[in-house]
């Protein structure tokens, strides 16, 4: 039946993304661990130089030409770490509510009934969530630039010996209306599948 | 609804109980029982056929038509 395929996919992706949950609750704490190591510690690879030849580097959403070689100090690059690191949380918690609001529309597939009231509230989540990642995600990259000019100092740089142009690249994405429209549509199609899953149980 | 189900009254004309009904149909009790109180907002033809079976009767004996 084709019931029991979707209930072997719904178990079999939840089980996937009860993983990858634990992964990024994990990696999280790894990452913040090692980092507040390597902070308590102050040592980064000694041997970490920027353009070993006069070169453009993109630094996130920065492109740096380089005149020569560069040695960022200990605290300049564990405060990009740092910056890094909190971006990437900040993705990786939505990430890991996200997964968790999918689990919850799988729930009732497992069960083999995909049309309750619960899925289509998820699915009005989800797509709140990806307008929320989106959004996130595109201030993000302006304020990452924003930041990394102020770690590096780069404002002073420009027009010195190390540096000789720095170019800011910030694309605003507009992927994210697009899955929130697409999982709009599809809550539509399940609310009507609700509706007709409720005639369904009251026909004998 | 303007459609009511007579079935309770079609039972006690047979002397039928509802789990003896149950049986014969092959519906659950406590779906007949839903039935037999109006509770359901459709019922297929196979169930209908099944019940005038089970009852000896006519579609029309079970159910009625009454304006609002």
């Amino acid at each position: 039946m084709e019931n029991s395929r979707m209930i072997k996919t719904a178990n079999g992706l939840d089980k996937l993304f009860k993983i990858l949950r634990t992964l990024i609750a994990v990696a999280l704490v790894v990452m913040f661990a090692v980092l507040s190591a390597l902070t308590i510690a102050n040592w980064v690879n000694p041997d970490t130089v920027i353009g070993t030849d006069p070169e453009l580097v993109d630094i996130g959403p920065l492109t740096l030409e380089l005149a020569q070689a560069h040695r960022p100090d200990n605290g300049t690059v564990l405060r990009y770490a740092w910056a890094y690191a909190g971006m990437g949380a900040a993705a990786a918690i939505a990430m890991y509510y996200a997964l968790g609001v999918v689990r919850s529309i799988l729930a009732p597939m497992k069960q083999g009934q995909p049309f309750c009231q619960s899925v289509c509230d998820d699915l009005k989540k989800l797509g709140v969530v990806s307008i929320v990642m989106g959004v996130i995600a595109n201030i993000g990259a302006a304020a990452e630039a924003l930041s990394l000019m102020r770690i590096y100092g780069l404002v002073d740089l420009v027009g010195g010996e190390v540096i000789r142009s720095v170019r800011v690249n910030i694309e605003f994405d507009l992927t994210f209306l697009a899955v929130f429209f697409v999982l709009m549509l599809v809550r539509y199609i399940f609310q009507y599948g609700v509706e007709l899953q409720h005639l369904s149980d009251e026909t004998l | 609804m303007p459609i009511i189900l007579r079935l309770d009254r079609v039972m006690a004309d047979r002397k039928m109980s509802l789990n003896e009904l149950s049986e014969k149909v092959g519906v659950a009790n406590v779906n007949l029982s839903k039935l037999k109180n109006g509770h359901v907002s459709a019922i297929r033809f196979s169930t209908l056929e099944a019940i005038c079976r089970a009852l000896d009767c006519q579609p029309g004996d079970i159910l009625e038509y009454q304006d609002e």
